[in-house]
This record gives structure tokens, sequence and C-alpha cells, in this order.
């Protein structure tokens, strides 16, 4: 589908896997970036996962989801709770309220119903 | 003494001295003078080198709450402590009972309020209700079938009379009969002078009644004879020619004609066979009165799945074997536990009953999963499918019994299963009926696995109603563009057909080639962009994907030298250069 997340680990790397390839590995927290914009500002709206396997693919997955909602969407939280959220208003906590910024962001992206972390 | 303007002076004693003087030696060096007033101011000298920076001076402390006063923070005196949730600002102005006086608020009127939330998640089921009441009473049973006719009475003795016996009891009544005796025949003629017989036209049983010129005629008597078999009546003396000839006969070989307004027709007793094949046209139904159930399988209707027919393959043909990634378009799988599986495209296996250009081979093997690993489709309308009922049917050919069957499956009523497949190594259809929850939030077709097996899954249909409906392909260009909404390939891997170039480029601060792509279909999510490979590129970076839409995404590769020429191409060694845009709702 995609250089997509499958597996969380807890110092903030992630497994991921590109499926149409067969490609897999992990990726630092440190790689796991926002995109950023024509003005260089970070996007809270994306975030850009390149193929560890060095094959030169590189995906872009919004926070609605895009190919994979579940697991993109816990990405977002991940990332937003170890580091705060690129747009500065949340900092990084486990207190939910990352998780909550995530799920707005979501709604505002694809709609109220597009929130797929049960 | 001496004059007071006399700065050196010595006293000399007199002593008879000389009548005459000479100039005595000079005397010691008198002191220093006072000092003499400033002098006037000199020039003004070049300037200096720049000093040192000086100390970091107390600045701004960003948090989300308000400092407290008496706890020692550490800060340096004149901190400007800063909550970025009020916007308010304090500064530090005592550390030694550690005080924050208030500043103000740097940030500007409320904002308005923000949309309204997400609904709430559906809560947990209710308690199971009360049992209800006994039910009514049935109906009363259908009447019972009809008895057998009775036997007949003993017959008489033969009495010197010759009278009858009495007569036996009478039987129940018998099955209806044809048309018997009853059917009575009437006729009448006026024979010519001379003439004897009269010719009846209908095959007489019993002479019910014979007059001539109004005088009954008897049988017994000899006043005529009876000949049914050429059904004539012979009377024993001629007739004068004005005699009326009356006669009133039951006859065989004559079947009454009912009226036919109804009132002579049985109820129910009009079926198929007094109807003439093909005679029922339009005219008689009644408006509105063809139900979904009254239709045939072989009626056409919408599918409501995409790629029903599995003939659309745009990740490549397989072999797939992971979890939760899509095979056919709009194909995903679903392995629960240990279950392993591997699918791909098949040409060979597939539904000619139905016509078929591919179908989706399935080498299952059973784990831990129970029976609910599955081949599944998401149906993205959902909200419009609330409290309808749906009806699945896939064409599945297995050669391994109780191994396959499929399921429609909503958040609220979970899965309802049809039965198995048989195993008899053929293409059957495999159906079930399910009504949908009017709160459910996805309604989902499935192919579920229980046993290892290797299977053959085609021509997929999912319609409103409660009637199976045999696939029906869509044109194929709608058939692609049902697909292209959920995935989309841009550019052929490695095909050298999209390229962004520039000449006379400059570098640094940004700068770079862009360009605006639009899908040919949009999307109903933001999508997952990719772009594969590594591409050609001269004097520019790889390009990347920018704030992906619905509609479209933005294509970027920053130069990295000033040049007359500066490109990006979708070619190189893996030839796979493209990208790929997915949604999956």
């Amino acid at each position: 589908m995609s250089v997509r997340p499958v597996i969380f680990n807890p110092d903030g790397s992630i497994e991921v896997v590109y499926d149409e390839l067969g490609h897999s590995g992990t990726i630092p927290a440190a790689e796991i970036r926002w995109t950023t914009g024509i003005d260089g500002a970070e996007n809270h709206n994306y975030i850009v996962l390149n193929c560890p396997d060095g094959c030169g693919a590189s995906s872009i997955h919004p926070v609605g989801g895009g190919a994979d909602a579940p697991n993109v969407q816990q990405m977002f939280v991940h990332k937003t709770e170890l580091e705060g959220c690129a747009c500065g208003n949340v900092a990084a906590a486990t207190n939910g309220v990352p998780e909550a910024h995530v799920h707005l962001n979501v709604a505002r992206m694809d709609g109220e119903n597009r929130w797929a972390i049960a | 003494m001496p004059r007071s303007d006399v700065v050196n002076w010595n006293e000399i004693e007199y002593v008879n001295g000389p009548t005459a003087y000479n100039q005595g030696p000079a005397g010691p060096q008198g002191p220093p003078g006072p000092t003499g007033p400033p002098g006037p101011p000199g020039t003004n000298g070049a300037t200096g080198i720049q000093g040192d920076d000086g100390q970091t001076g107390p600045g701004w402390k960003v948090t989300q709450s308000a400092p407290q006063n008496g706890v020692n923070t550490g800060d340096v005196l004149g901190t400007i402590w800063y909550n970025s949730q009020s916007g308010q600002f304090w500064t530090l102005t005592d550390t030694v009972a550690w005080t924050w006086t208030y500043g103000g608020a740097v940030v500007g009127a409320q904002g308005n309020p923000g949309p309204q939330g997400p609904q709430g998640a559906t809560g947990a089921p209710g308690p199971t209700g009360l049992t209800g009441p006994t039910g009514a009473q049935g109906p009363t049973g259908a009447t019972g079938a009809t008895g057998a006719q009775g036997v007949p009475g003993p017959t008489g003795s033969q009495g010197p009379q010759g009278s009858t016996g009495p007569a036996g009891a009478q039987g129940s009544a018998g099955v209806q009969g044809p048309v018997g005796p009853s059917s009575s025949v009437h006729e009448e003629f006026l024979p010519t002078a001379g003439s004897t017989t009269v010719v009846l036209s209908q095959t007489p049983q019993w002479i019910l009644m014979l007059a001539r010129a109004g005088v009954v005629q008897s049988l017994s008597d000899n006043n005529y004879s009876l000949n049914t078999s050429t059904r004539t009546i012979t009377f024993t003396d001629a007739l004068n020619g004005a005699e009326r000839v009356i006669v009133d006969y039951a006859s065989t070989g004559y079947t009454p004609v009912p009226p036919i307004d109804g009132s002579g027709i049985n109820a129910g007793s009009i079926t198929t066979t007094q109807i003439q094949d093909g005679t029922i046209a339009t005219a008689d139904l009644a408006n509105a009165a063809v139900t979904n159930a009254k239709l045939g399988t072989d009626t056409a209707r919408l599918n409501l799945l995409s790629n029903g027919g599995m003939e659309i393959w745009q990740r490549g043909n397989g072999a797939f074997s992971g979890n939760g990634v899509y095979t056919a378009d709009r194909w995903a799988t679903s392995w629960i536990g240990t279950d392993t599986a591997s699918v791909q495209r098949e040409t060979s296996v597939i539904d000619t009953t139905l016509g078929s250009g591919a179908s989706l081979r399935i080498a299952f093997t059973l784990g831990t999963g129970a029976g609910a690993s599955s081949i599944a489709q998401k149906v993205e309308d959902y909200l419009q499918l609330r409290g309808r009922s749906l009806t699945l049917s896939v064409r599945i050919n297995v050669s391994t019994a109780s191994a396959v069957r499929v399921a429609v499956e909503d958040s609220v009523n979970g899965r309802r299963r049809s039965g198995f497949h048989t195993g008899d190594g053929t293409f059957q259809t495999i159906t079930v009926t399910a009504p949908i929850a009017a709160t459910t939030t996805f309604v989902q077709a499935e192919v579920e696995f229980a046993a290892s097996c290797t299977a053959y899954v085609d021509n997929a249909m999912l319609v409103v109603g409660s009637v199976p409906a045999d696939y029906a392909p869509l044109h194929p260009a709608d058939d692609l563009a049902r697909c292209l909404r959920y995935y989309e390939v841009m550019g052929r891997p490695g095909a050298s057909d999209i390229i962004v170039r520039q000449t006379n480029v400059v570098t640094g601060g940004g700068v770079g080639l862009d360009r605006t792509f639009r899908y040919l279909v949009t999307k109903p999510i933001v999508p997952t962009v990719t772009v594969v490979g590594t591409w050609t590129v001269v004097n520019v970076g790889q390009p990347g994907v920018q704030n992906p839409s619905v509609d479209g995404f933005r294509l970027f590769a920053g130069t990295t030298a000033a040049a007359n020429d500066a490109y990006f191409l979708n070619s190189g060694g893996a030839a796979n250069q493209c990208v790929t845009v997915e949604a999956n709702p």
C-alpha cells in the first residue's frame, strides 16, 4: 500500500513495511518527520516515511490515515506524545491532549467518522 | 622679618661684619609652587574596539500555567513567565521571596468557539429485555381431506314382491368426478308425416322425459325404443307430421358450458395449466406490484461492490501474503491468529458460467483463526445502507468441504454468514442476506475461510434486497473508474512520462522545481501518496510530495546548483519510478 507503520516501539521508532516491493525495516523516531511547506514551516497534517530498504520510496501520510487509517493515525499520536505537535500548540505528554489534538486534525481533514483508533 | 612677598630669605647674624659686603651664595631651591589651574580639553581619541558580550539577562519563560509566588524556580531576577495557554505574563521581582508580579496579557481577544467536536462512540448495548408474553393461540387447522367413498349397501334379498332391500348406509362424499349424467339436454323435433325416428344430437344415457304431441311416452309400454349408440329414438307408431316431439335426456358426452363471469369457477381452480404460456402481459400486472422478492437472480441489478469480478489488479498479480494488504483492487486480506495465506490473480480457473477474465486464487492454511480469516471489501457509503437488507452472492470454487463461506458484517450485528461450499470442486453461488443496523458505522462483504484449502473467488455481487443477483459486469471504463477512486498509479513505472524541468535555475533559499498534479479520479479521503524509486535528477534533489489533498498534490525538488538546466524524471535503473496514490476509507 505504501511505506506504512505496523509496529510502534517504546523508544518512538516504528517498524514499517512497503507491501508493493516487500521491503521492511525500522525507522528511528528522529527520522519520522513532519513535512515542510514551501515556506519551510513544518505541517502537522502530514508525516513522511522513507523506505528503510533504501529503494528511494517515500510515502507522505495524511493525519486522516490515507491508505491505513488505524496505524497512520496511531503514528501521529505517538509522535505528538513524544515530541509535541509541529504547530506548537500541544506539548509532549501522555495525558491524552496529544491524542485529542490528532483526533481533531483527523476530523478536520476527513470528517468525524474517519477516526479509527478504538 | 622679610616682606611678605619675599619667597626666599635667611636670617643672618650680624657681628661686626665687614663694612663691605659681597654677593652671598645662592640659596637652596625653594619648595614646589602650588598646582596650576586645569588646562583646556584635549581632542577626542580614536574609537576603541568592541567590548565582550555582556552576561545573558533575564528572558521569557514559556509555560502552560501561571507561576506560584514563594517557589524557588532558580530563574534570574527579571525573568518573564509567559503562559502560552492564557497569554498572561509575570515578571520575577524578588529572588528572595520569589515574587512574580503580574504584567498583563499579550494575546488578543478570545477567538470564536471552535467547531463542534466529533460525535462520541456508540454506547454499549442495553440489557436484554424481559421475556415477552405467551403468543396468541394459533388458528384452526385446515379442513381434513375428504373421506373415502362409502361402501355400497348390501343387496336386498329377493322377496316375493321383488322389492329392493333397504338402502345401505350412505357413504361420505367421494372425490368429484367428471361431469355426470345429471347434465341434461333438452331437444325438440317436428318429424315429417310417416316418420318414426328422431336422432338426438348427443349420446343419451337416460331419457328423462319424452313427449309426443304433449303426451308423455313410455319405454316400458313400448311407446318407443332407444338406440344409444346411434342416438336414435324409434316410435312404435309413425308420426303424423303435426306431432311435436320433446325430449329431455341425460348425456355423458355433453359438457355444459358454465358461465364465464367467475360465478361458475371454483375458487383456486385456475392454475398454470389453464393459462396459455406467454399470455400474461404487462397490462395484467398491477402498477408498482413487482417487489424485490419477485425478481429472479438473473435480473441485473446495481452492484454495491467495486471490482466484484476480480478483474482489476492495479497493485500487481501477487502473490500477496501480508495481513491487512490489498490484493485485487478493493479486496483486502484479514488473517486472524496464526492463519496464513497467499493470494494471486488466476486466469485458468474462472467462472465461465457467468463469464470472467480472472478470479482471485487463495491458498489458505488454517492456524488458530477458527474460521474468522477473510478476504473482505468495505463498502464506502455505509450511511445510505443503514436500515436496508443486503444480499451478497459470490461464485466460489473449492474442493474442500466446509472450508469457504461468505458473510455480510456491520458494526452492530457482526457477521451474518452463509452455509459452506460443499467442496465439489465446481463454482457454486454462495449467498447470504443480512439486514443492516440503523446505527452501523461500517458495512463489509467477506469471503471467510474455515479450513486449509485452495479456493477460487469470482463474480461477487452485493445488492439491496433479499434476492441474490447473478453477477452483471460493468463496462470496463466504469469498473476501472471505481477502482481509481481508491488506488491510482501516476506515470508508468520507469517510463519517463513524468518530468519537471526548468532552465536558468538558481540555488539556495528553498528554491526548487515545483509542479501540481491532479488525480484521474477524486479520492474519498486525503490519500497516502508515495514517490516510488530513485528518480533521474539533474541539478535537483530527489522529488518529494507536498500537501496531498483529495484532488491532487505538489511534487517538489530543491535545486542543488545554479545551472542552465535542471529536472527530475521518472526513469532509472530500477525502472519502477512513479507515484502511487492510495485512499482506503
